[in-house]
């Protein structure tokens, strides 16, 4: 049955050797009110009929594989060397547990450590840790830290233009702690800094941090030095939001004072497998360190001095501290951090920032055909908003942006995103991304197919 | 082993993208403006550090970091609490169907029906599996579960205005997230002691009742591998004190397809699909933690969900009383891809047969060594049992610490050790259902060797492991001396 090697022998023997006279037997001392009886499942399947029910499933879906995806909004398609997907697939990595024994687990040990180093450096920030759940909780997470370590609870100030799901999230999360932050609408597309930092010189004494999208959810790109200036003098942390698949091209958070950079990492190598599981980085100024939460890896010797890796200061976590740890979480996204590992290892400053610049640059091509469309009469094109962007932006649409993005999906186009979902005064605009992925066909398909209302 | 950045080669070339740009396209320079680009600066730590090597050499120095570490794929990993049990292949198979990763997460629904489908089916045989009337798949792990759950106890009694409730009950041999996960929101947490036997002391229950309490955090079988046989008086005792009753699932292995935590009287379960339904722990995570809970919790439960109309799903935020969202997007839905698979491998008459096998395995191993090491509890087993070493061992100075390191000299990956804390030099040892019967006989022949080696070379073991790619770690100099990151000015 399935997975279970026993023979009738064999289970024969074993029950003897337990002193039991049938499986049943072991459960005698169980209430009978507590047992059950057979389950109104469906029956189990040898592996040859799954592998077809699964097939037939598959097929239900229409994958970023078949329809060209211009979608973005937190999940990315990019190129993924196959060379990630083999490596993952290896028994030793991802069948082990947390390396809780460090003498047989230098192996993802050392990847965490050396996946630390590249998100840090990447990010701009002297340490990082071994990973959180997704953005979403990264970014509670970044905000709990900082609540740590100005040891204020009010006083959080949110950009309006994170991810609406993001928070959401914090929402919820902080929202545990009886604390509500303050969020600061965006003016058009562009994170408003000035009211960011006004705001925290208005919150004094309680100010906490601010929070910050770098992309923000709508693709702008701001510079964060004179922000961060502003927050540091009403003595809070600024916290960068964003995915970090840009900063191999433009100037990381960490490099303009920013103390705690966070977000979603699955861009680096991840498939975007439906929202999860996906990799929450965090990365901060060394002397925050000690309040990061989760993991970390740190270098170390053995009896004999020779070098080698292990979870540490896990004095800060729930197995030991319990109801006074930094976090309750007990896990990473290890396989994801991994994954991103290898994805970076493998591209290298090279490989990232070259796909950095062809994603720009096909972005910057299609906004710039949808401007153009957007001058001529009868197109689905209202305006193209102008910002500052990486690879992903908004486009004002005349009719309500859903319509549009129907009309593409029926030339095996995913357009975008609806904006109208998360803001009704949105409903005419959508939010398109254009990674190194899309060739020059899809850019010339998508362009024709919006060229008519 | 060289850490992947000293191997680095300045200017290796990478063969994945094309090297002039697109026709027609603008630099990339050019469109960001100077001000906008990464420049590295003075301070090392702060530079982009991605090694440049060549696919090859990349592929080499993680198979070589392969050769330093083991997964159940490797070994027998009878690690207490963890449920490493072996992951089926198809699960991975599956899940890498393009059709499954390539998914991106806001998609129309009309395009990810296949998808849909699997997380409602598999919401629906995890309520089956569990006895509760309704699951959400947010949580991405086990104590994201559990703190989700606490936060729709907390929703629960507030819609009831019952606001004066700020305790949580914890047994003292609980997992650490128990407390950890009431604590982050905001509650009190207050411990319960054990009885000798180990099981929950029911007159110390009943003394830290009281309007005050909201919830009861409860394992069962609980963290020592004993089947709470008290269960449905402990439920009656919490429901009549105005509380509910939390189910922490992570040994919810021991009784798949047997006994359901609904029918003991929880209004709350998290279940640990990264255990008992075979998804791969990662070295480390994703896990999946969904939640389920009881008719009078479901309209409290996170969003989004999975609704089904006629034959068509679709995501859905509808829920007014929701206590939010908990992540960006729906859990952990590849690993759910997996535990469906899993899901349908057994189906009806195969889920028993897990939680019987599982205690089968344990039963089994704990009779083959009770007269070798200390048994500390004299309940039946479950799916795990704790061990100690005997007294004469001890007084060679051989703890717990050098048996779970000798193992590894053996070519095992320890049990769990020093948990649950309430038990002294505690060993706890889980084999799972996925292990054969000459597998267990090796193991328990091991451990015997090593009780042997225990009181004739006590040294042997103190000083193990021998035969590892690295002896003991100096854990001290790692927190004190910390170093979490490569700097090339080293």
């Amino acid at each position: 049955m399935g997975y279970i090697p026993h023979t009738e022998q064999e289970r024969t023997e074993m029950l003897a050797a337990a002193g039991a006279k049938s499986l049943d037997d072991l459960f005698a001392h169980l209430p009978k009110e507590t047992k059950c009886g057979p389950l109104p499942v469906p029956h189990g399947l040898g592996e040859m009929e799954l592998s077809a029910e699964m097939r037939k499933l598959a097929a239900k879906n229409r994958s970023a594989v078949e329809l060209a995806c211009f979608l973005g909004a937190g999940a990315y398609d990019h190129f993924i060397p196959p060379v990630v997907g083999e490596l993952i697939s290896r028994g030793e990595l991802y069948t082990a547990y947390t390396p809780y024994q460090p003498e047989i687990s230098q192996g993802v040990l050392q990847l965490i450590y050396e996946y630390q180093t590249m998100i840090a450096s990447l990010a701009g920030c002297d340490v990082a840790n071994a990973s959180l759940y997704d953005g979403g909780t990264a970014m509670v997470e970044a905000v709990q830290m900082a609540m740590r370590h100005t040891g204020r609870m009010k006083g959080v100030i949110l950009d309006g233009a994170l991810h609406p799901y993001y928070l959401d999230t914090v929402r919820t999360g902080i929202g545990a702690l009886g604390v509500e932050p303050s969020v600061v609408a965006p003016k058009g597309c562009v994170s408003d800094l000035a009211a960011l930092a006004a705001k925290a010189k208005a919150a004094g004494e309680e100010l906490t941090c601010v929070a910050v999208g770098y992309p923000n959810f709508f693709g702008s790109i701001e510079d964060l030095g004179k922000l961060a200036e502003d927050v540091h003098a009403a003595g809070g942390l600024l916290v960068a939001v964003g995915t970090p698949w840009p900063f191999g091209l433009i100037k990381p958070p960490g490099h303009m004072g920013v103390d705690i950079v966070c977000g979603e990492g699955q861009a680096l190598g991840v498939p975007m497998q439906y929202g999860g599981p996906y990799v929450g980085y965090i990365a901060s100024d060394k002397a925050l360190v000690r309040r990061m939460p989760g993991r970390l890896v740190g270098k170390t010797v053995d009896v004999q001095g020779r070098t080698c890796y292990t979870l540490t200061l896990q004095a800060r976590e729930q197995h030991i501290r319990r109801e006074k740890a930094t976090s309750n979480i007990c896990t990473n996204t290890a396989l994801c951090a991994m994954m991103a590992h290898f994805y970076m290892s493998c591209l290298g400053q090279n490989g990232l920032k070259r796909a950095g610049e062809l994603a720009v640059s096909k972005a910057d091509l299609l906004r710039g055909k949808l401007k153009a469309l957007s001058q001529t009469s009868g197109s689905a094109i209202k305006s193209v908003p102008e910002y500052a962007v990486f690879h992903e932006f908004v486009v004002e649409t005349k009719k309500p942006a859903a319509e549009v993005l129907e009309k593409l999906l029926a030339k095996g186009i995913l357009g975008g995103l609806d904006l109208g979902r998360f803001d009704a005064a949105r409903k005419n605009q959508m939010l398109v991304c254009v990674t190194e992925k899309r060739s020059l066909e899809e850019i010339d398909a998508y362009v024709a197919a919006v060229a008519t209302a | 082993m060289e850490l992947i950045f000293e191997k680095s080669r300045k200017g290796a070339a990478d063969p994945y993208f094309p090297k002039e740009d697109p026709a027609g396209t603008r630099k990339a320079a050019d469109v960001l403006g100077k001000g906008a680009l990464r420049t590295e600066p003075e301070d090392v730590n702060k530079r982009l550090a991605l090694p440049e090597l060549s696919e090859l050499e990349v592929v080499r120095h993680v198979l070589g970091l392969c050769r330093r570490q083991v997964g159940i794929d490797s070994t027998f990993y009878p690690l207490g609490s963890c449920t490493m049990k072996y992951n089926p292949k198809i699960n991975e198979a599956v899940s890498r169907m393009p059709q499954f990763a390539g998914m991106h997460p806001l998609q129309p629904d009309n395009t990810a029906q296949g998808t849909l489908q699997v997380l409602y089916e598999l919401e629906a045989g995890l309520c089956h599996v569990t006895g509760m009337d309704a699951v959400t798949l947010n949580p991405m792990a086990g104590a994201h579960g559990e703190w989700t759950g606490i936060l729709l106890i907390k929703a629960y009694h507030d819609s009831r205005g019952d606001g004066k409730r700020r305790k949580i009950l914890v047994p003292t041999a609980a997992h650490g997230t128990n407390p950890a996960s009431a604590a982050m929101c905001g509650y009190e947490v207050v411990a319960i002691p054990g009885t000798d036997d180990g099981l929950v002391d029911l007159k110390g229950l009943e003394a830290a009742l009281g309007d005050d309490v909201a919830a009861l955090m409860l394992t069962n079988p609980n963290t020592l591998g004993l089947f709470e046989s008290d269960i449905l008086k402990i439920q009656k005792m919490v429901h009549d004190a105005g509380g509910q009753l939390y189910y922490d699932g992570a040994n919810l292995n021991a009784i798949l397809g047997v006994a359901r935590p609904g029918d003991m009287g929880f209004d709350v379960v998290h279940m640990n699909l990264h255990k008992t339904f075979s998804t791969p722990h990662g070295g480390g995570g994703p896990g999946a933690g969904p939640v389920g809970v009881k008719k009078h919790l479901a309209e409290f439960l996170p969003v989004p969900f999975v609704k089904k109309t006629g034959d068509t799903y679709a995501m859905s935020s509808d829920r007014p009383k929701s206590i939010g969202r908990v992540g960006a997007f729906y859990g952990n839905s590849n690993v759910y891809v997996r535990a469906y698979t899993y899901f349908r491998t057994y189906g009806k008459e195969g889920l028993p047969e897990v939680g019987k096998h599982a205690v089968l395995n344990a039963a089994y191993v704990l009779a083959k060594l009770q007269d070798t090491y200390t048994r500390p509890l004299k309940h039946p087993c479950m799916h795990e049992f704790i061990l100690q070493p005997t007294k004469e061992m001890l007084a060679k100075g051989v703890r717990t610490l050098h048996i779970a390191k000798r193992l590894i000299d053996y070519g095992y990956h320890p049990p769990t050790i020093y948990f649950p804390l309430v038990v002294s030099e505690a060993m706890m040892i889980e084999p799972t259902e996925t292990e054969s019967k000459a597998t267990l006989d090796k193991f328990v022949e091991a451990m015997k060797k090593i009780a042997k080696e225990a009181l004739e070379t006590p040294e042997l073991v103190i000083n193990a492991p021998h035969s590892a790619p690295v002896g003991k770690v100096d854990e001290t100099k790692a927190a004190k001396d910390l170093d979490l990151r490569f700097c090339a000015c080293e």
